[in-house]
């Protein structure tokens, strides 16, 4: 674009040549491109000299002599800069500048702390467009990225959490992956689904090391800018509309492969054969019996006749699947409806912006999010040297609570009987088993008792839950232009989020009457005492959180000669204070706002164990304060505009705990340097317009929460309930051979254009070298301080490459472009300063760092394999080179790392997306997919305890050893019962149950029509675009051939892939 | 306007920066909950964080003879480790990560870190009687972990073995870098004597609530040991001495037998109270006491009913827990204190006063007619062996209290000649008198982790 600009303004300058004289001012003038008029206050440098421009965007301009050209910098506020060289040989010149507004591809970068212009930087950057990130709809514009974003990736199958977003994968071992998210200018306190993606004009990645040098330690992991929309001056008014509506598929259960009802009830009649549970037969406690082994029990003292009608009922039993009556009466289609309308124009003075929206979900479950955003943001220019900048963002948000999915509702142990029956034929709600035996509600129970049964379809009617948040965000900058090119910026930032949660489990729940019913005794005269009156129960929650940013900046750019030097230093302050307090409300009656007190002092009898309980109090009080202070300083010197080199420092406190001041201060730098090839003399390629290289490094140590100088302790929330005094607990312990974590971080790129721009794009090798990470290191428990502690336990370094490449394949009536993202990334452990190197420790689901140098930092490792025993179906290991099935020895302590078998790393080493964009005339239809290389994880089995013991239970169970030969085709061990000692530390953890991770998705299609003012004339807008966006379309190809999507294949759940979704949507520009 | 003040801050804050100026305000505190242990109160909140001290390892009573388990419900345990204890396997009795060893550790960690805190600090007239105390605490609970911990992992006290036997790693520091080693046994019991006794003269007559250390529990903790040690004078000396303070005894008459669990927990039997987790093997239904002991209880004895549940099957479960609950109470009751001093005195030629204790305690456990005890007094002529009255008593009236397997370690080091014999799946198991298996293992993963001895297998 700036390329165009210089060849327009030359255009111009040249088209009013005549002979002229040295030294004689040149009548020159900066007008807007778009209607013609001059540009007043706008600063034009050249030879080291600053003009500023009047009222009709007149000034001054000489040349030194008739044969030297002069290079010419101008800028002004709300449009591009324009940097071009002029020839003495003109009489009159006319410099054009283009409207910022205009201007939507043009890419300034924004760090938050300043805007550079993208040949100026030297770091890694990846820009997102409003129109990339516009082909996909939905709430939320984190959820975007992953799609579209080049080297980001989000790590679903870790224990460790919900979704972690990540950028170029893992920088530190503990702690969170998450980069930073920036709005503006300050770092996002807040819920970030309260950003309304329509107002998000770009999206700014910084991937390496300068990200930490501008943000500090918390950057570590990237940083993610969203800028929002602005009003600028000389905008003409625009207003924007946008509506769609998305309406998702119901999720299928029948995807998660799991025991059939008939399995389960073979499985439990074994067992009940066996005698299970004949100790949960024999508790006075009545735990509960699922249906059919009540029947089982009935059984056994029943009439001929009766043991027709019981075998007659398992036999139907067998053919009942609780997932049918979950895809009949649970699962719903999912509808979002998103509404907005934005405006925004300016004045010669100033700029404002204004938008609203709306957006209304309801998910698979009925769920519901509701979101009100206003969002107010004016820019002014009062005097000619100050520019003050001011915003507010109102968010409501609410959410609700919907039914109980797959998973979820649970019947006893935490898990459900796969032959549940929720509703009858008429679709009538049925009571399920839940924790107690319904052979002793229905007999034993007390008459006086509330029902205490649980209707699951239902139940959620009697469940009101529902959190509201509002918040607010204001902002304020102010910008002073100092003279000899130094200026003075101050920002602020208010940000007050207030959650406020309402949870009412009415009187009808099951949860109320369980909890009534657990405390009731009959009294003396026959009468029930109800230690928790019989009513709802209300718990009500209010968190405030509320940050304060202060930023002061001083600015200064300077030029002289073909030397340009640009520098910012400045400081700010950050205080985010939270604090919030809960309570709850016995025997609430929502109707009457009506409640009775409870002694939560006392201990009562559990109406059936008779062990004693206290009534739980649902008080809580927690407050927070986090404070930050940074300075920090950036500067950047070019030289004839082609070589670019930078640097940047920073340093950080906090309030972090138990610091010393001298740990408290973080300092982090980088440095830099870009050369832009094809603006010199030799570069003559031609096909090759745009060539410009870059290389950075930088430098951050990273202090670690627990490397606290002193011991602390916490006091616990809530009071001993037996002595009613506060108690304490140890938080953190003092370690004093911890030091600092450090990365030193490599990047080096090249931004390219070739075939006059058809092909454009960036090529990047990174490197961080890390050393000291911390991590967790087991602990001789016996010293009392936990079994894992935090020490600096390996040094790794991640090499990569991103590459980014826009192609135009076909220009003309009929458009092919395409997008290309792909990410390599490769972790190795470079050193590992533990001793401990159990095999045991490395097979698990949470992802240990790998303890063998050279291998990736998270590796997947499993047990060697020797098939299963020919004569009874288990499972057999290695132990040297004998086969055992000792799987206490195969999984003890003898057994070390180096004895596993090594798959690979357990994040994609190969990543990225591809888009192909397709129009003609004013058709367009994007589709893109994703991929994943290069990456292994470990898939769910059987697991025979959580079959017996949770009614839990993996679909390999059908493919089980079941008699001698079976070993020849399965894996999956034999059915034992008892189950063999430790035999399910082992055989999960083998190797048949790694797979391979690589896939292809396809990610969404984006399907639009545009009529403009130009095409249809008879429109009232200037555009309309009709817009069609299918997402979650799933796999196109996977590698394993297990029935898993591998991004949904945490080991334990019962999640399923998010299913297909259709949006339809309209976007008018008035 | 906060915004105008806070503008104002932060430029004379950026301008005083990163000298001292922004030293206060980096010295807010993170979390309002978090802080550094500064004063006696905070000291006296880590010894009120109860569950930390009260919790004991339930293996020796899973290893004891007063119950049984059917081969059904063994092999519907959850608990592998539980089973293993039951069968007396010589190995892996402990998971790895095991919660039991994680607790002594942490326990004797928290008494470690109060007494290293509480010698920075002075003690002054004025909180003299909180200093005293809280240091009182912290040495009887270490003593007292120690000692239930040795229950567990080391063989019975013998003092011509002792020096040679292994012992418990002792450690008082709160430098957890530093490597755990086990002491010899004599060590280990010099060491919890030490602390014990140190405690007495600070601790209370009577504490706040019974969950805390007291005069009378560090007496009769003492007591406890020294009865174990075979001490039998010093062991009669702390009985009495506890019995001086605290002697009171329930009348069970009072107790109504409805409820499941109908002995209130922190009666006043309770001397200190602390606990075992019974996990499945040790509920009421599948922890099936002996018929030989339930038969054991004569006519009138309220205790055969108090004690003891029917289920469903007929089978008893033991529900005469002094926790009032879930939970085995193993803590200190006067009625052990009784029953020490009735033995010690048995054991040392005085028979009348053992056979007094006696008396007076069961006085209370038989049903009561016309405000009398239905309780016949034994008599010195009658009762053969008074040693041996005392002894059944004891097991009938400190059943499931996890002293079962402290009582079959001392009585076979003496010579019993208790051999332990179970019918399980087919099989018989048996633990013969002294047996190397009365030492449970240490955890497998804290001997590979510290290097410590393992128990001789």
């Amino acid at each position: 674009m700036t390329s165009k600009l210089i060849y327009l303004a030359v255009l111009f300058a040249t088209a009013f040549t005549y002979p002229a004289q040295a030294q004689q001012p040149v009548p020159a003038r900066i007008v807007d491109r778009e209607t013609g008029s001059g540009v007043s206050g706008a600063t034009i440098k050249y030879r080291g000299r600053t003009f500023t421009s009047d009222e009709t965007g007149s000034f001054p301009l000489r040349f030194p002599d008739k044969e030297k050209s002069v290079d010419l910098l101008v800028s002004a506020m709300g449009y591009a800069r324009v940097d071009t060289t002029l020839s003495p040989s003109v009489s009159s010149i006319t410099i054009p500048l283009l409207p910022l507004a205009a201007m939507l591809d043009e890419v300034v970068v924004s760090t938050g702390y300043q805007q550079l212009p993208r040949e100026r930087a030297t770091g890694s950057f990846a820009f997102l467009s409003n129109e990339r990130l516009n082909e996909q709809v939905g709430p939320d514009i984190l959820g975007r990225l992953e799609a579209v974003a080049n080297s980001v990736q989000v790590d679903r199958n870790s224990l460790l959490g919900s979704e972690r977003i990540m950028v170029r994968g893992l920088s530190t071992i503990q702690g969170s992956t998450a980069p930073l998210i920036v709005l503006d200018n300050f770092p996002y306190e807040g819920d970030f689904a309260n950003i309304n993606p329509n107002d998000v004009e770009s999206i700014t990645i910084l991937k390496d090391a300068a990200a930490a040098s501008i943000w500090g330690a918390k950057a570590g992991n990237g940083v993610i800018i969203i800028t929002t929309k602005k009003g600028l001056p000389r905008q003409p008014l625009r207003i924007e509309f946008n509506s769609n509506v998305t309406v998702g598929d119901r999720p299928d259960p029948f995807r998660l492969h799991r025991i059939s009802s008939s399995d389960f009830i073979d499985v439990e009649s074994m067992l009940y054969r066996a005698g299970y549970f004949t100790g949960q037969l024999n508790d006075r406690n009545k735990p509960a019996l699922s249906p059919v082994v009540e029947l089982l029990v009935q059984r056994e003292t029943a009439s001929p006749d009766e043991i027709r009608a019981i075998d007659a009922e398992l036999a139907r039993l067998r053919g009942v699947d609780v997932r049918k009556d979950f895809e009949r009466h649970v699962y719903q289609r999912s509808v979002n409806q998103q509404y907005f309308l934005g405006l925004r124009g300016g004045s010669d003075l100033m700029g404002w912006n204004l938008s609203v929206g709306h957006d209304r979900n309801s998910d698979n479950l009925e769920s519901g999010y509701d979101r009100f955003n206003a969002r107010a943001q004016h820019t002014m220019k009062p005097l000619r040297n100050t520019t003050i900048n001011s915003g507010i963002i109102f968010t409501q948000s609410r959410t609700s609570g919907g039914r109980p999915g797959y998973g979820q509702l649970t019947s006893m142990n935490g898990g459900l009987y796969p032959y549940a029956e929720l509703a009858d034929g008429e679709g009538n709600s049925l009571p399920i088993v839940r924790n107690i035996r319904r052979h002793y509600l229905d007999n034993e129970a007390d008459s006086r008792l509330l029902d205490w049964k649980y209707y699951p379809l239902d139940d959620y009617r009697h469940l009101r839950n529902s959190s509201v948040t509002n918040s607010v965000l204001l902002n304020t900058a102010l910008n002073h232009d100092l003279p000899i090119g130094l200026g003075l910026g101050i920002n602020y930032q208010y940000e007050r989020q207030q959650r406020s949660g309402r949870d009412l489990q009415g009187a009808e729940s099951f949860a109320a009457r369980d909890m009534v019913n657990r405390y009731t005794r009959i009294g003396p005269d026959g009468r029930p005492v109800y230690p928790v009156p019989p009513g709802g129960i209300l718990d009500l929650s209010d968190n405030l959180t509320q940050s304060h940013n202060v930023r002061a900046q001083l600015n200064y750019a300077g030029d002289w000669g073909h030397h340009e030097v640009n520098a910012i230093m400045g400081g700010e302050l950050r205080h985010v204070g939270a604090g919030g307090h809960g309570n709850r409300l016995y025997g609430y009656d929502d109707g009457i706002l009506a409640y009775a007190h409870v002694d939560p002092t006392r201990q009562y009898p559990h109406h059936i164990s008779g062990a004693n309980l206290f009534i739980p109090t649902g008080l809580s009080v927690s407050r927070t304060t986090n404070r930050y202070v940074s300075t920090y300083a950036n500067a950047s010197y070019s030289f004839k505009r082609r070589y670019v080199f930078s640097l940047s420092g920073r340093r950080d406190a906090s309030n972090l705990f138990g610091l010393s001041i001298n740990d408290k201060w973080n300092p982090l730098w980088s440095t830099g340097m870009s050369w832009e090839i094809s603006r010199e003399h030799f570069y003559g390629s031609g096909w090759a317009p745009f060539l410009k290289m870059r290389l950075t490094y930088g430098h951050s140590g990273n202090v670690n929460p627990d490397m606290v100088a002193l011991t602390t302790i916490s006091y616990a929330p809530n009071p001993n309930q037996i002595t009613q005094a506060p108690y304490a607990s140890f938080s953190n312990f003092a370690n004093p051979e911890l030091t600092w974590e450090t990365v030193g971080t490599f990047n080096a790129g090249i931004d390219f254009a070739i075939a006059t721009g058809r092909l454009k794009g960036s090529l990047e090798f990174y490197s961080k070298d890390a050393g000291d990470l911390y991590g967790p290191a087991p602990m001789d428990y016996t010293a009392g301080v936990g079994y894992t502690i935090t020490k600096n336990v390996a040094g790794m370094r991640a090499r990569g490459m991103d590459a980014e490449l826009e192609a135009l394949h076909i220009d003309g009536i009929f458009k092919w472009r395409s997008h290309l993202n792909l990410s390599l990334n490769r972790e190795r452990v470079t050193g590992y300063y533990l001793p401990d190197r159990r095999g045991s420790r490395f097979v698990g689901y949470t992802n240990q760092i790998s303890g063998i140098v050279g291998n990736p930092v998270r590796s997947v490792f499993s047990y060697p394999w020797a098939g299963l025993d020919p004569d009874t179906g288990e499972a057999l290991g290695y132990i040297g080179a004998e086969t055992s099935k000792d799987y206490r020895e195969l999984t003890g302590t003898a057994v070390l790392l180096d004895d596993l078998v090594f798959h690979g790393s357990t994040l994609p080493t190969a990543f990225g997306s591809l888009g192909n964009t397709f129009s003609y005339r004013n058709f367009r239809v994007t589709a893109r997919i994703s991929y994943k290389f290069g990456y292994y994880f470990r898939r769910e089995t059987i697991r025979y305890s959580n079959l017996f013991g949770n009614l839990n239970g993996h679909g390999d169970f059908n493919q089980r050893w079941r008699k001698p030969g079976d070993e020849a085709a399965t894996d999956i061990p034999a059915m034992i019962y008892p189950i063999p000692f430790q035999s399910e530390s082992f055989y999960p953890f083998a190797e048949p149950f790694v797979e391979r991770g690589d896939h292809i998705r396809l990610q969404y299609l984006d399907l639009r029509y545009g009529f403009t003012k130009a095409v249809l004339p008879s429109i009232p807008f200037n555009r309309m675009d009709l817009y069609v966006n299918v997402s979650n379309l799933g796999l196109l190809w996977k590698s394993t051939k297990a029935p898993i999507d591998p991004d949904f294949a945490t080991a334990t759940s019962t999640s399923m892939p998010t299913p297909i979704a259709c949006a339809f949507g309209i976007r008018l520009d008035l | 306007m906060k915004t105008k003040n806070y503008m104002l801050i932060a430029a004379v804050s950026l301008a005083a920066c990163p000298a001292s100026g922004c030293r206060e305000f980096l010295d807010a505190k993170p979390d309002q909950r978090l802080t550094v242990p500064s004063d006696l109160s905070d000291l006296q909140a880590l010894l009120d964080n109860i569950p930390v001290y009260s919790g004991e390892c339930v293996s020796a009573e899973i290893g004891s003879d007063d119950y049984y388990v059917t081969d059904a419900d063994l092999a519907s345990l959850t608990s592998d480790w539980h089973r293993r204890t039951y069968t007396w396997e010589p190995d892996n009795l402990f998971q790895t990560l095991s919660t039991d060893w994680n607790a002594f550790g942490t326990a004797v960690y928290y008494c470690n870190s109060v007494l290293e805190h509480l010698k920075r600090m002075e003690r002054t007239a004025s909180n003299r009687q909180l200093y005293d105390n809280i240091r009182g605490v912290a040495l009887h609970t270490r003593g007292r972990k120690l000692f239930q911990a040795s229950l567990i992992w080391t063989m019975a006290y013998d003092e011509r073995t002792a020096p040679s036997l292994p012992g418990l790693p002792l450690r008082t520091g709160i430098n957890f870098n530093e490597p755990s080693v086990r002491a010899d046994l004599r060590e280990t019991f010099d060491f919890l004597i030490g602390d014990l006794k140190a405690s007495i003269p600070l601790l209370p007559d009577i504490p706040a609530h019974v969950v805390s250390p007291s005069k009378p529990a560090a007496y009769a903790m003492l007591a406890r040991v020294f009865l174990y040690m075979g001490d039998y004078r010093q062991a009669s000396l702390y009985a009495d001495s506890c019995l001086s303070i605290k002697n009171g005894l329930l009348d069970y008459n009072d107790i109504d037998p409805r409820p499941t669990y109908p002995i209130p927990q922190y009666n006043g039997e309770v001397i200190l109270s602390f606990l075992m987790n019974p996990g499945q093997i040790l509920n009421l239904a599948r922890g099936r006491v002996n018929p030989g002991i339930i038969d054991s209880y004569s006519e009138g004895d309220l205790r055969a009913n108090l004690f003891f549940a029917a289920n469903p099957d007929g089978s008893k479960g033991f529900r005469g827990r002094y926790s009032g609950g879930l939970t085995l109470f193993a803590g200190l009751a006067t009625d052990e204190v009784y029953l020490i001093r009735a033995e010690c005195n048995a054991r040392l030629g005085n028979p009348r006063q053992a056979l007094a204790d006696l008396n007076h305690l069961l006085y209370f456990r038989y049903r009561k007619e016309d405000g009398q005890s239905t309780y016949v007094s034994a008599d010195i002529d009658q009762a053969d062996d008074v040693l041996e009255e005392v002894l059944g008593e004891r097991r009938k009236q400190l059943i499931f209290r996890g002293l079962r397997w402290y009582d079959l370690k001392r009585l076979n080091r003496d010579g019993a000649g208790i051999e332990l014999v179970r019918e399980s799946g087919g099989r018989t198991y048996r633990l013969p008198p002294n047996d190397p298996r009365y030492a449970l293992p240490l955890p497998e993963d804290v001997i590979a982790l510290s290097g410590m001895v393992q128990n001789p297998r």
